[in-house]
C-alpha cells in the first residue's frame, strides 16, 4: 500500500498506517462494498435459520466449555488422531512450528507444497521459511493466490483479497500467465483453475489449517467453498495440518452447531460448500488419499490466555470474520492498517495478547467501543470489553517502574479524577473553563483549530460550554407536576429488564 | 408512596447541553413525575474507564453511588452513561463490600430516558406535534449494550406531523467513542464524515438521537462541512413538540 | 516442544495437575480417563427434535440443492433413473466420464449405462490418478444426503475414490431417497453407530453442498473454481409415498 502525506511515513502505529489507507479511496470503497454485502447476507441467513440468539448462546457455551477443559479435549484429540495413524507435533511458538513443517518437507525431499488458506500458517510465516530453503509454496485459495502473486498479505481473514479490484487482479494474472485475460470474473477464475490444477497434481505435499479438531475421533475438519482444501488433502502423498491448539470441539454433535454458525456468520451462506472430515491417513482398504498425515499443534501465546478470566474466551473464536465485516474502523482503514496477521476487532484483541510487547500495544486504541463486533460474534466474545481490559493493562504497564517516564495520559486522567471526585471542585473547574473559553466561543461553538483537542476541532466544530450549567439552573426551575397520565407512575408491566 | 426520581444529568449535558436536561424535567413533570437533582453527581467515570484508567474512574463514579442512594429511579439522557452503570459498576466497585452493594442497587434503578418513559411510565404518546422531516441515529451503547432499540422509535411514532425517514447504515458508529475521537482523529473523522453524509442524504431537517456525545460529534462534523441539519436530543424534540401540540 | 510439557502447561494454566502417568508415557499422553461434565452436547433441542417425514426430506433436499446452484431430479423407479442418467450423459456429451466402481455399480444397477457411455470405473486399485484427472464428468453415489442443506455425504472407501467427485467439471450423484436424513447431526449419529474408531470411520468423510464457488474477485460469485462447476443429483425414490 502506498500513501502520501505527512502521516504516511509513520508505519509503526495504527494511526500512521491508517493515514495511508484513509487516503486510498478505492481501498475504502472496495472494503465498504464487500463488507456491506456480507453484513446483509448474514442478516438474511440468520433470519432464515431462526432463533439465532439461541444458536449463538449454544455456540458460546460449547466453545467456552471446550477451552475451559482444553487439557482434556486436546489430549483426547491427540490420542485419537494418533490411533488413526496421524503423526502429531507440538510447537510452543511460530519458530518451532515452522521448524516442524520444514523438517517434514525436507524429510520428504519435497520441492512443491500446495497450500489451502489458513490464518495460522500466516501466523507462523511458513511460506517465506520454506522458500528460503528452496521449496516452492503455492497458495490455492483464489483470494490467497491473488495475494501471493501481488506479494502482499491478506487484509481479511475470510476474503484475503478484499482490497483488490478486478483490474488489479487481471494485471496480476496476465503477468503470471503471459496473456491478457480481460476483466471478466469467469475468465479470471478459469485461468486460476487451470493453473492451480497443475499445482495440485504436481505437489509433493499438501498443507492446510484446521477449522475444527474433533476430540472424540481425532478428526481434522476443513471448510472451503472452492474445494481447494479437498484437493490439497486428497492429491499429494503427504498432508500437513497446522492447527491452533484451541481449535478443538468435543464431538461431532458440537460440529453441527459450528457448521450452522460459521458459514452464516462469515459470508451469509447457509452451508459451506465443502466440509472435509479427515481422520488419519488413508486406510489400507481405501484407494485414494495421502499416506501420511502430520498435525502440528501450535501454542504461540494461546496458553497464556488460559486461566485468565478477562481473556480466556478469546480462544472461543472460530475465525469467521463477522466482527471485521461490521467494524466501522475496519470499514474505513481496511486490514493492512492493523499491521498484524489478524486484523479488525479480533485482531486488535488477539494480536497484543499473542505477541506481547509494545509493537502492537496501540491496536486496542483503534476502536470506538461501539460493540458491533460483540453483537456480530457467533460465539459471543465480548471483544469491546477485552479492548478496554487491554487498555487497562497497557496503562498499568506504563505505570510500573521502567515504564514510560512521563505518562501524560496518566497525568491527565489523574487530574480528571481529582477534579471530578468532588462536586465542589467540579463546579469550580467548569466555571473557570467557561471564562477561559469566552474569547473562543462563537454562536455556541468553538471553531478554533489549536490546542490539545486539535484532533477534534480540526474536522469538527466543538460546542462551547453553556453560559450556565444545568445544576445552577435547576435550583431556580419551578416544576409544574401534572396529574400522572397513563398508568399513574407505577412500573409498567412491559419492562423487559 | 410517591416515587423519588433523580435526574442523572451526565457531565456533558450539565455543562454543554443544559436544555436537554430541562426538556427532560418538563416532560417528566407532564407525566406526573417530580424530578430531583442530587448535586453530588459529577460524571460516571466512563471516559477514564474506557481509556484503561479504572482507578480514576472509580474515584469519580463514587459520586453517583452517593448521589443516587436514596432514589427509586435514576434517569439519564444518555444510554452510554446509563450503560456504564449497568455493565461496569458491579465489577468496578467489587473491592469494597459497601460499594459493591450500592453499585448493585444502582443498576436496576438506572434508566435511559426513553426507556424510563416507555417501560416505567408506560408512555409513548406525549401529545407532541412536530411537523418536520426527521432522521434518527441509534447510539451504539444505548442500543447494543443497554438494549434500547425500539423505545425512541415508539416515542417518535407518537409525535404527530413527524416524518421519520430511515437513516441508511444507522447502526454504524458515528466515530465518537470518547477519547477515541481525540486519539485516532483521522479514523474518527472518516466515520463521522460517512455518518454526516448519510444524514444529509436523507434530506432530513432534523437529526435526533438519545446521546449527546454522538450528537455533538455528528453535529460538529455536519456544521464543519457546512450542512444545515438541526441536531436535537430526543427530549428536546419531544418537549418542543409538546409545546407546539399545546399551542 | 515436548508433548508432556505442552500438556502440563495447559493443565497448570487451567489450575489443574496433568496426570503424572500420562505425563511420563513415552508413547504420548494417551486417552484421558474421565469426561468433563457437560450440561448439553451439540445443537439445541428444538433443532434435534425435528421429525421430518420422507416426503419432506426429499422435497427439502431437492429445493436446497437447487438453491445452491445444483439440480436434483427424482425418479420413481430405478429404470427411470437409468433413463435420466443416459439423457444427462448424452446432453453433456463428455469425452471422458469416470465413476465409482465396486458395490455402487451393482447397487444402482448401472452396468449397462456405464458400458454404453464407456464410463471408466474406479474399483479397488489404489492411486488411479490417470485417467481421472482428465475426466469431464464423475458419477458417484453417496452414503448420506442432508435435507436441511442439500448436502451429499461421501465416505472414502474401496470403490469410492475421492477424486471422482472432486476433479471433473461435472459431478453426478446417484442416490436412493432413503439415504436422505434431516440434519447433519442425524448423519453423525448414524456414522457414530458404526464406530468412530479408525477401523469403522474412513480417513475422509466429505460433505458437498452444491458446486464449487468463490467470491474472491470483487465479491462476484463464480462457480467451478477448483471443484465441479455443476452438481446433479439423480434420486431414486426407493421409499415412495408418503
Ligand atoms: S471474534 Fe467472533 S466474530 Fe470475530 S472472527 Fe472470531 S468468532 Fe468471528
Amino acid at each position: 500500500m502506498t500513501g502520501v502525506g505527512a502521516g504516511a511515513k509513520d508505519t509503526t502505529t495504527i494511526s500512521g498506517r491508517s493515514h495511508a489507507a484513509l487516503a486510498d479511496d478505492f481501498l475504502r470503497a472496495a472494503v465498504r462494498f464487500t463488507t456491506d454485502r456480507l453484513k446483509d447476507r448474514k442478516r438474511g441467513a440468520t433470519e432464515e435459520l431462526g432463533r439465532w440468539e439461541e444458536w449463538r448462546e449454544r455456540g458460546r457455551a460449547i466453545r467456552s466449555h471446550t477451552v475451559a477443559n482444553l487439557d482434556h479435549y486436546l489430549r483426547q484429540f491427540v490420542a485419537n488422531a494418533r490411533a488413526a495413524g496421524a503423526a502429531v507435533h507440538f510447537a510452543a511458538d511460530a519458530q518451532e512450528a515452522s521448524a516442524a513443517v520444514l523438517g517434514i518437507v525436507q524429510e520428504k525431499q519435497a520441492t512443491l507444497v500446495a497450500k489451502s488458506k489458513s490464518m495460522v500458517s500466516e501466523e507462523i510465516h511458513i511460506n517465506s521459511r520454506l522458500e528460503e530453503h528452496g521449496v516452492r509454496v503455492v497458495e490455492t485459495d483464489l483470494g490467497e493466490y491473488i495475494i501471493q502473486l501481488a506479494h502482499e498479505t491478506p487484509s481479511h481473514i475470510i476474503i484475503p483479497a478484499i482490497h483488490k479490484t478486478r483490474e488489479q487482479i487481471k494485471d496480476l494474472f496476465t503477468h503470471d500467465g503471459g496473456q491478457d485475460l480481460g476483466t471478466d470474473t469467469k475468465a479470471l477464475v478459469a485461468f486460476a483453475r487451470s493453473k492451480l490444477r497443475e499445482t495440485f497434481l504436481a505437489a509433493d505435499i499438501g498443507m492446510t489449517g484446521c477449522n475444527f479438531g474433533i476430540a472424540e475421533s481425532g478428526s481434522v475438519v476443513l471448510f472451503t467453498n472452492e474445494g481447494n482444501a479437498d484437493m490439497v488433502s486428497a492429491l499429494p502423498k503427504t498432508h500437513i495440518v497446522v492447527m491452533g491448539m484451541e481449535r478443538v470441539l468435543p464431538t461431532f454433535a458440537d460440529l453441527e452447531v459450528m457448521a450452522n454458525l460459521l458459514p452464516r456468520s462469515a459470508t451469509g451462506q447457509k452451508v459451506i460448500t465443502y466440509m472435509s472430515v479427515i481422520t488419519g491417513p488413508r486406510r489400507a482398504r481405501e484407494v485414494s488419499g495421502p499416506t501420511e498425515l502430520h498435525i502440528v499443534i501450535l501454542d504461540n501465546g494461546r496458553s497464556s490466555q488460559l486461566g485468565d478470566a478477562e481473556f480466556q474466551d478469546v480462544l472461543n473464536c472460530i475465525r469467521c470474520g463477522a466482527c471485521l465485516n461490521v467494524c466501522p474502523v475496519y470499514r474505513h482503514v481496511g486490514g493492512h492498517a492493523y499491521g498484524s496477521v489478524y486484523p479488525g476487532p479480533i485482531g486488535a484483541v488477539l494480536t497484543p495478547l499473542l505477541l506481547q510487547g509494545e509493537e502492537f500495544a496501540d491496536l486496542p486504541n483503534a476502536s470506538s467501543l461501539c460493540g458491533a463486533c460483540y453483537e456480530a460474534c457467533p460465539v459471543k466474545i465480548p471483544l469491546h470489553d477485552m479492548l478496554v481490559a487491554l487498555r487497562r493493562r497497557a496503562a498499568q504497564r506504563k505505570a510500573k517502574p521502567g515504564g514510560v517516564r512521563v505518562d501524560r495520559e496518566r497525568v491527565a486522567w489523574s487530574g480528571y479524577a481529582t477534579l471530578f471526585a468532588k462536586p465542589g471542585r467540579y463546579r469550580l473547574v467548569t466555571r473557570v473553563a467557561r471564562i477561559v473559553q469566552a474569547p473562543l466561543a462563537r454562536d455556541g461553538y468553538i471553531e478554533s483549530t489549536f490546542g490539545p483537542l486539535v484532533g477534534w476541532t480540526g474536522s469538527r466544530h466543538a460546542p462551547a460550554l453553556a453560559p450556565e450549567p444545568f445544576r445552577d439552573r435547576f435550583s431556580r426551575m419551578k416544576q409544574d407536576v401534572k396529574v400522572a397520565r397513563q398508568n399513574d407512575g407505577k412500573a409498567a408491566e412491559s419492562d423487559p429488564r | 408512596m410517591r416515587m423519588r426520581v433523580a435526574l442523572f444529568v451526565t457531565c456533558l449535558v450539565d455543562n454543554f447541553y443544559p436544555r436537554v436536561a430541562e426538556s427532560m424535567v418538563r416532560i417528566l413533570n407532564s407525566c406526573g413525575v417530580e424530578v430531583e437533582f442530587p448535586p453530588e453527581q459529577t460524571c460516571c467515570g466512563q471516559p477514564a474507564f474506557n481509556s484503561g484508567y479504572a482507578q480514576q474512574a472509580r474515584v469519580v463514579g463514587r459520586t453517583l453511588l452517593e448521589a443516587f442512594a436514596d432514589f427509586d429511579y435514576v434517569v439519564s439522557p444518555s444510554g452510554s452513561c446509563a450503560g456504564m452503570v449497568h455493565h461496569h459498576y458491579p465489577s468496578l466497585f467489587d473491592a469494597d463490600p459497601d460499594e459493591t452493594r450500592s453499585a448493585r442497587e444502582l443498576v436496576p434503578k438506572t434508566y435511559e430516558f426513553s426507556q424510563f418513559l416507555v417501560h416505567v411510565l408506560g408512555v409513548t404518546d406525549l401529545g407532541a406535534f412536530f411537523p418536520h422531516r426527521v432522521t434518527y441515529h441509534p447510539s451504539c451503547h444505548g442500543s447494543r449494550l443497554l438494549g434500547v432499540k425500539e423505545e425512541p422509535l415508539q416515542l417518535l411514532a407518537g409525535v404527530r406531523g413527524l416524518d421519520l425517514v430511515p437513516l441508511p447504515h444507522a447502526e454504524d458508529c458515528c466515530g465518537f467513542g470518547g477519547a477515541f475521537a481525540v486519539k485516532m482523529p483521522e479514523i474518527s473523522t472518516a466515520m463521522a464524515t460517512e455518518k454526516a453524509d448519510w444524514v444529509t442524504e436523507t434530506g432530513a431537517e432534523v437529526l435526533v438521537g438519545t446521546d449527546m456525545g454522538c450528537l455533538m460529534n455528528i453535529g460538529g462534523r455536519l456544521r464543519h462541512m457546512g450542512r444545515s441539519v438541526r441536531v436535537m436530543h430526543l427530549a428536546e424534540l419531544l418537549h418542543e413538540g409538546m409545546e407546539q401540540g399545546r399551542g | 516442544m515436548n508433548e508432556q510439557a505442552f500438556f502440563q502447561n495447559i493443565a497448570r494454566r487451567l489450575g489443574r495437575e496433568f496426570p503424572a502417568d500420562a505425563a511420563a508415557s513415552p508413547a504420548g499422553v494417551g486417552l484421558p480417563a474421565e469426561e468433563p461434565e457437560r450440561a448439553f452436547v451439540g445443537a439445541p433441542d428444538f433443532w434435534t427434535a425435528r421429525q421430518w417425514g420422507h416426503r419432506e426430506r426429499l422435497e427439502n433436499f431437492t429445493l436446497e440443492l437447487g438453491r445452491l446452484g445444483g439440480s436434483a431430479r427424482v425418479y420413481a423407479t430405478l429404470a427411470a433413473l437409468h433413463g435420466g442418467l443416459e439423457t444427462l450423459l448424452q446432453e453433456l456429451s463428455a469425452p471422458l466420464v469416470c465413476g465409482w466402481g465396486g458395490e455402487f455399480i451393482a447397487d444402482m444397477q448401472l452396468q449397462n449405462v456405464f458400458d454404453s457411455f464407456a464410463v471408466v470405473p474406479w474399483d479397488d486399485e489404489p492411486d488411479m490418478a490417470e485417467p481421472f484427472t482428465r475426466a469431464d464428468v464423475g458419477v458417484t453415489g453417496c452414503d448420506f444426503a442432508i435435507a436441511d442443506t442439500g448436502t451429499v455425504v461421501l465416505l472414502n472407501e474401496s470403490g469410492q475414490g475421492r477424486l471422482v467427485s472432486l476433479l471433473p467439471t461435472v459431478h453426478i450423484v446417484v442416490l436412493r431417497a432413503s439415504r436422505i436424513r434431516t440434519s447433519m447431526g442425524e448423519v453423525w449419529r448414524e456414522i457414530a453407530l458404526r464406530g468412530l474408531d479408525p477401523v469403522h470411520l474412513p480417513s475422509t468423510v466429505i460433505f458437498i453442498s452444491g458446486p464449487s464457488r468463490s467470491s474472491d474477485i470483487e465479491n462476484d460469485l463464480t462457480i467451478g473454481v477448483h471443484g465441479p462447476a455443476a452438481v446433479h443429483a439423480l434420486i431414486w425414490d426407493d421409499v415412495g409415498l408418503p
